[in-house]
């Protein structure tokens, strides 16, 4: 740390001197024809990459090294111009002309090849600084969403620095995670989410792209689909998320940028729970139930009961149960960056901090990140690039999620009764002595607030990424480089259960230590070479190793000795686990582009694997191609100005991948406990005497690795001078040889067999339509731009083993299941309510309760299309944007609905208790002919309970589809005259921000719809059991330039 | 010769590459080989797990009715049939994977050594003929013939009750052959025998008895099984002694505890709030002045007598029996057959005439059975024949229907054999004792079996039967 600080003054020291020794300002405006400023001009010094960008008067002021005399302007829809840079005593006006540019945008593409945009011959998109640093995400998954394609992202919960989860282009798996890669500055890091194995406890403990710092990030290419990413092999079969980081500019003074955020948060949506009902049982109070069946209320005015603490009371409710009982969380997002650079080096250093608190008691995040992003320039022919991040993170209070937990937090909120007062609850959660007041008699009747005050969940991580890179150049065609990255990290965690908890008196916890190590180097050689003024050919040949090592340590120990020391020693039993392992890729790959002018691109790659998780198999090694094309057809037609750039392409690619290390041969495993239900200790040695337990995978000897092969075209389009850009896409993706576990039945002895299974087909269009609606006429003139995508993905099942019809993604809760059956998507399957030929509800004509089918198909888990709307409106320094996602199609099952309405809490449970409700359906004669029901539900309670039971998902599902306004942001940029402090501050924007602000539209009662079970390490979908809620949020942002 | 040179250095410094990679490749977390000792531990502790712990004890308990939840006030809705999904696919994943499955490579492995370990290969068949045994009288048919054998089998069929419980005698003579082997004494597993320390005698007697029970379970529906019966009864060699007892021991260290006292532990801090004494157990010692009583029950201090619940009558801890800390102790070892379970067996077969005997040796059977009952609980003698002098058969008039009762009073604590042998102790109406469906329960018939699990076998298997099954469906014995 030390040694960082000094390099970190160091470089401060440098920039100081760059600043102050070997430069003069230039200021000057850029007019148009109509002799308004054009602001966001690029300004730079020629043959350099130094430069600056114009306000948005056109203004701009730039420290240029003393021997530059040049200075070359561009701006979108204009033409590049030369102009002299001066002596810097007169302020430069430079006047553009507009033009049709032919788009020379470049995209970092796989191993970080950059590429001109109109080359691709797939599809690829772009996220820039400003969709980032905006309405900035705690994770930078998060910033994605509704900003690209085909690119559908999934919060697990809502609680601070929980995890996300990212599809894109539909989940190509049957099974495991669907993520794509992310790659650094070249360097495929983790983004894993690995579950702790401690059993019966699912907490959220993020994804580790949530590490990355959104500040430090210059770019962020999204790139879909197996054509894009075929040179990364294996790792992106499912699509990879290419970030750069921000560096400094070359010959630039050392310049502070400091971007500030404070934003408040609050629970998205609050159920909407009854209040006329008091705890208890079918209408008669009773403290065993946390619930809303009891009496009514108003009829209790003249009765005492004991209320949870004993004393005697009078029953009254308390409304603001729910909403009392979340605070106001808030968010703290300060990053400050140095930056600078001069002929030789150009250097960038980051600080940021995160602190959050969510929006219950004792939830805290609190994430630290370094960055240095360094480049020198040896000679003419030798470069280096060094990046280097640490993250250090510390979260706290990370909720609980699913069942059969007594740290579930969900459920217990919810089901607090309306008589209970939330702030008596608060103060009252433990007597004097420290003993806790249950909030009821039941044996897991803990008070929500011991759980928030006790039982925590944390994580604590340090990691460390980042490359080497050295480039060398021989001569003018031919270069060799080598990017070395590193990506360590070690994640400690700890979940607790305090001494006095219901369900686990004795108290215990589970610690898990999580190390990973990754190392990447790539060795590339690239020869490029203008054949003749037409042709350009460019080969590439290169060698990659990523090497890989995970260790698990684990103790989870029940029985402590003494209250709150969570170590083996103080425990009645502690069981270990050790794990470790490792796994190597090497790879072969190579690359042919040929260009003819502008107008025509072509790129053939190979890649050859050898995984050593496949070694013990006949599959150790495999290739596989990609072929990519792209045509810019208006470059044969004459300059127009109603398709100002026209180009189509076409490309097909395989990704083949392998499987987890060790997992091909039979293995016996030691064990340390035995499986007791209620979470139990049971431990070996047993009497003395170990364990040894049978595989309970049977292995494929022969495994295959896994193929997806991809073939996308698609077209870009601009129009009337690049104002209405069209650009879509159409893929088909087919994977095959899916490695998966297959559940096999448990006769069998095993739990799952791995198989090389099935096909999966997933194909769709998207399409981004981005519309310069109002283009500013002058420089103070209104600009609005609406920047549109909109996906469609369909998923299909073609085969799996040949004699199974459908595949269970994920199962193990009463029937409900996600299935991905032969000929469909996959879906969600549970019991349905029986119907009559006439599509009516049969009814049971003794209870007057519905009747139900057993695994059936409730809906796809699939939207039918995603929608993302962003406008963007700007006058003078005035920008205001918002974003609109927009979801269609799909189901999705809540369990924390099930729980509300069988608990007797939400607010539609108290219609009809005090008369009789008849269910409008029909009754089943015996002779097979239907009758109407007339049969009242004996009470609304077992009405409820049957509805929302496990044993009746039809209850719990709805229609997936919403509308939510994703962001807001409202800034100003002061301009440069009117900046305060304007000799020292060189920029200035203020600005308003907000981030999952309002669900416009949703079908589904209580809860976000887009709450999810599932981590990102999961295929599963559409499926949300007692999820901690979502959060919406808003603050303000400041970002100084100094 | 360049060439070669440089083919050879490629081929040397991939094949070397390859042995790079298949080291790491190398698991260092688990082994290549497991003996059959090390596996038959998993699969015995496993059992007993899951025999004495919340997914079968305390499931199976409340809804066989020899145990109370006393309502409101103790544990989990069970007793009104609401038996949870991760119990019973808990219960089938014991059986088939965690005992069932290490016991079939702990006997493969026995079987392909040199020479064959048939000592252990027996001791492991012994066990699973249990276990399945046990499988097939919660679920009736089951996969038996074709299960275990992944590769070449990989949806099991189900086969019918009957023909697994033959196969499982068929089993049982198996494994009675290899006992027989020379090598069988030297080949044993004894560490990890947590029953008999790798007595094959006791594991010889245990495998007769198995067998008779099995017998027994299936004579009345297939009645030809007397003869068998007969034949084992016969020539004896079954379970003859107390120190025979067939249990699995637990001890005082977390961890080995017996799992009724962990779930006490933990949800209640060690105290017995959640069981209660049912009247249909109760009851009936009363009316016999039984001195187990207060080794099964405790009572509040201030309560004169033992009151017991009906199944799912609210329970008042101020007032109501309990079952006692006794039986409930840390140590408390899980029963799976007993000397006196044995002894009321014969009892039934000669009361019943399966094998020829009479009255006078049932009687006397009984007695022995009533004696060793007494002295599992330490009874002591002189109240021990103060009740025996009470007792006997030759004065009741039916004497078949008061052996099944003692064996309900007998087996109160073991569920499984409870449930089993309630079910066989009469046709549909006439069992004993005679049981109604607890308050609370859903319509229709008592309970006479669970559910198959969805998640573990009827979804993933094709060939499992896909019809909906109800809780009050009968199995093939059960008539």
């Amino acid at each position: 740390m030390k040694k960082l600080l000094l390099t970190f003054a160091v470089f401060l020291w440098a920039g100081l001197q760059i600043a102050l020794a070997q430069s003069r300002p230039v200021r000057g405006q850029v007019l148009d024809e109509n002799g308004e400023g054009v602001p966001g001009a690029s300004v730079q010094v020629k043959g350099t990459t130094s430069g600056t960008i114009t306000d948005v008067d056109g203004n701009f002021s730039l420290d240029v090294p003393d021997d530059a005399t040049t200075l070359v302007i561009t701006a979108i829809g204009y033409g590049s111009q030369e102009v002299n840079a001066g002596d810097g005593d007169n302020a430069l006006a430079v006047n553009l002309t507009t033009t049709s540019t032919a788009l020379s945008e470049t995209i970092i593409t796989a191993l970080g090849i950059r590429r001109s945009e109109k080359s691709l011959g797939y599809s690829a998109q772009k996220v820039g600084t400003d969709q980032l640093e905006n309405a900035r995400a705690n994770n930078v998954v998060d910033a994605l969403a509704g900003k690209v394609a085909g690119v559908r992202v999934n919060s697990q919960s809502g609680g601070v620095g929980g995890s996300s989860k990212i599809i894109i282009r539909g989940s190509s798996s049957l099974s495991g995670s669907s993520q794509p890669l992310f790659v650094i500055d070249g360097v495929p890091i983790s983004n894993s989410s690995q579950a702790s194995t401690s059993s019966g406890l699912s907490v959220d403990y993020g994804n580790r792209a949530g590490d990355i710092n959104p500040d430090d990030i210059e770019t962020m290419t999204v790139l879909k689909g197996p054509a894009a990413t075929a040179q990364y092999g294996s790792l992106a079969k499912d699509g990879a998320i290419i970030i750069t980081t921000k560096r400094g500019t070359k010959n630039s003074p050392l310049s502070i940028s400091i971007n500030s955020s404070f934003r408040v948060d609050n629970i998205l949506l609050l159920p909407s729970l009854q209040s006329e009902y008091a705890q208890g049982i079918y209408g008669i109070y009773n403290l065993r139930y946390a619930n809303g069946w009891g009496p009514k209320i108003s009829e209790m005015k003249n009765t005492k009961v004991p209320d949870y603490l004993g004393r005697s009371v009078t029953l009254q409710a308390y409304p603001d149960n729910a909403k009392n009982f979340f605070q106001t969380g808030n968010t703290w997002m300060n990053d400050i960056a140095v930056s600078g650079g001069d002929e030789k080096n150009d250097y960038r250093i980051g600080f940021g901090a995160l602190n959050s608190k969510g929006i219950v008691l004792n939830q805290t995040l609190k994430r630290y990140n370094l960055s240095a992003n360094i480049g020198h320039r040896f000679s003419d022919k030798v470069s280096s690039r060094f990046t280097f991040n640490y993250a250090n993170s510390d979260a706290n209070g990370r909720p609980v999620q699913s069942s059969n937990n007594p740290s579930v937090l969900t459920s217990s909120v919810y089901s607090i009764p309306v008589t209970v007062d939330v702030e008596d609850l608060k103060k009252n959660y433990q007597d004097e002595f420290g003993v806790q007041n249950n909030l009821t008699t039941d044996k897991t009747g803990n008070n929500p607030f011991w759980i928030l005050n006790k039982n925590l969940n944390g994580n604590k991580l340090d990691r460390f990424y980042g490359s080497a890179y050295l480039d060398y150049t021989p001569t003018d065609w031919l270069t060799v480089s080598n990017n070395f990255g590193y990506d360590i990290y070690n994640e400690d965690r700890l979940a607790v259960v305090r001494q006095g908890t219901a369900g686990d008196l004795k108290g215990s916890y589970a610690a898990v230590s999580l190390f990973q190590q990754r190392f990447n180097n790539d060795l590339m050689i690239t020869g490029q070479k203008n054949l003749n003024d037409d042709w350009n050919l460019k080969v590439m040949v290169g060698n990659n190793i990523l090497d890989r090592k995970l260790s698990t340590d684990q103790v989870i120990a029940s029985g402590l000795y003494q209250d709150s020391l969570f170590r083996p020693a103080n425990a009645e039993t502690a069981q270990p686990l050790q794990a470790q392992s490792q796994s190597r890729l090497v790879s072969l790959y190579g690359e042919i582009s040929a260009s003819y002018k502008d107008m025509l691109y072509l790129t053939v790659t190979g890649r050859n694997d050898w995984s050593s998780a496949l070694v013990y198999t006949g599959n150790y090694s495999y290739f596989y191609p990609s072929i990519t094309g792209s045509f810019v057809f208006t470059e044969l037609m004459d300059r127009n100005s109603i398709l100002s750039f026209g180009k189509v392409r076409a490309s097909y690619a395989q990704v083949g991948s392998d499987t987890d290390p060790y997992s091909t041969l039979p293995y016996f495993n030691p064990v340390a406990s035995y499986f007791l239900q209620y979470s139990l200790p049971g431990q070996f040695p047993f009497n003395g005497q170990g364990a040894f337990s049978a595989q309970r995978v049977l292995p494929e000897g022969n495994l295959k690795p896994q193929l997806a092969g991809s073939f996308e075209i698609g077209t870009d389009l601009r129009f009337f001078n690049e104002r209405v850009n069209l650009d879509v896409t159409y893929y088909n993706t087919k994977t095959r040889n899916q490695i998966i576990n297959l559940d096999v039945p448990l006769s069998t002895g095993y739990f799952a067999k791995q198989i090389n299974a099935g096909q999966i087909t997933n194909q769709g269009i998207e399409a981004i339509l981005n519309i310069a609606a109002l283009r500013p006429a002058s420089r103070n003139g209104f600009a609005w731009n609406i920047l549109a995508n909109i996906a469609h993905n369909k998923q299909t099942v073609d085969e799996l083993d040949g004699t199974l019809e459908y595949y269970a993604v994920q199962s193990g809760w009463s029937g409900l299941q996600i299935k991905a059956p032969v000929g469909g998507s996959f879906a969600l399957y549970g019991t349905k309510w029986r119907r009559s030929p006439d599509g009516q509800f049969v009814i049971n004509p003794n209870t007057g309760l519905r009747e139900v089918d057993n695994d059936k198909y409730l809906g796809d888990i699939n939207p039918d299309f995603m929608l993302g709307i962003n406008n963007r409106f700007s006058y003078k320094g005035f920008s205001l944007g918002f974003l609109i996602d927009i979801r269609q199609g799909g189901v999705f099952f809540s369990g924390t609905v099930a729980n509300l309405r069988a608990s007797g809490m939400a607010e539609e449970t108290a219609e009809y208790r005090d008369g009789s409700f008849i269910d409008k359906g029909v009754n089943q004669l015996a002779d097979g002919s239907y009758q109407p029901n007339e049969t009242p539900v004996q009470s609304m309670q077992d009405f409820w309970a049957h509805y929302s039971s496990a044993a009746s998902t039809e209850g719990s599902v709805f229609d997936a589809s919403f509308v939510k306004l994703r962001e807001v942001t409202l800034s100003y940029a002061f301009p440069q005259n009117y900046t305060p402090f304007k000799n020292v501050i060189k920029g200035l924007e203020i600005g308003l921000e907000a981030r999952n602000l309002w669900l416009i539209k949703s079908f589904v009662p209580h809860v976000d719809p887009e709450l999810s079970y599932f981590g990102s390490g999961s295929a599963g979908d559409g499926v949300e059991f007692n999820s901690f809620p979502s959060t919406k949020s808003y603050g303000v942002n400041l970002k100084v330039k100094l | 010769m360049k060439k070669i040179f440089y083919i050879s250095l490629a081929i040397l410094s991939l094949s070397s590459c390859k042995k790079t990679m298949e080291r790491i490749n190398t698991n260092p977390n688990a082994s290549e080989n497991a003996s059959p000792g090390l596996l038959f531990s998993n699969a015995a502790v496993n059992l007993g797990g899951l025999r004495a712990g919340g997914d079968m004890y305390a499931s199976l308990i409340l809804a066989a009715q020899t145990i109370s939840s006393g309502g409101d006030a103790g544990w989990g809705k069970a007793n009104v049939y609401d038996i949870s999904i991760y119990s019973t696919g808990n219960a089938w994943k014991t059986y088939y994977s965690s005992t069932g499955f290490n016991l079939k490579e702990a006997i493969r492995i026995a079987e392909e050594t040199t020479p064959v370990q048939s000592g252990a290969a027996a001791q492991c068949k012994i066990l699973l003929a249990e276990a399945m045994y046990e499988t097939t009288v919660i679920w009736g048919d089951i996969p038996y013939t074709e299960a275990w054998q992944a590769k070449t089998i990989p949806y099991p069929k189900f086969d019918r009750q009957e023909d697994v419980l033959n196969s499982l005698l068929a089993l049982l003579d198996e494994a009675l052959g290899q006992l027989d082997d020379p090598d069988a004494n030297s080949t044993a597993i004894t560490a990890q025998d947590y029953f008999y320390s790798g007595n094959l005698d006791n594991w010889r007697a245990l495998a007769n008895s198995l067998k008779f029970r099995i017998l027994m379970l299936m004579v009345d529906k297939d009645p030809s099984k007397a003869t068998a019966i007969q034949q084992l009864v016969s020539n004896g060699g079954m379970i003859s002694d107390a120190e025979q007892d067939f249990m699995l021991p637990f001890n005082e260290k977390a961890g080995n505890q017996n799992p009724k006292y962990a779930l006490l532990s933990q949800y209640a801090g060690g105290a017995n709030i959640f069981f209660f004494a049912n009247t249909t157990v109760l009851n009936p010692m009363k009316a016999q002045n039984d001195p187990r009583i207060p080794y099964y029950f405790d009572k509040p201090d201030t309560i004169p007598d033992y009151i017991g619940v009906l199944t799912e009558e609210t329970a008042n801890p101020d007032v109501t029996a309990s079952i006692s800390m006794l039986l409930y102790r840390p140590d408390a070892p899980e029963v799976i057959f007993s000397y006196q379970e044995q002894l009321f067996l014969e009892a039934e077969a000669y009361a019943r005439g399966l094998t020829p005997g009479g009255m006078s040796l049932a009687d006397e059977k009984y007695k022995q059975a009533l004696t060793a009952a007494c002295n599992y609980y330490g009874v002591d003698s002189l109240s021990r024949e103060a009740f025996l002098a009470s007792k006997s058969l030759l004065t009741v008039t039916d004497p078949v229907a008061e052996i099944h009762l003692q064996q309900w009073i007998d087996l109160m604590d073991r569920p499984i054999e409870a449930f089993t042998n309630w079910r066989r102790s009469g046709p549909d109406g006439s069992e004993v004792p005679n049981l109604s469906l607890p308050l609370g329960a859903p319509a229709g018939p008592l309970m006479r079996r669970w559910i198959y699990p969805l998640a573990e076998e009827i979804s993933p298997n094709v060939n499992a039967p896909k019809e909906g099954q109800q809780v009050y469906d009968k199995m093939w014995f059960d008539l």
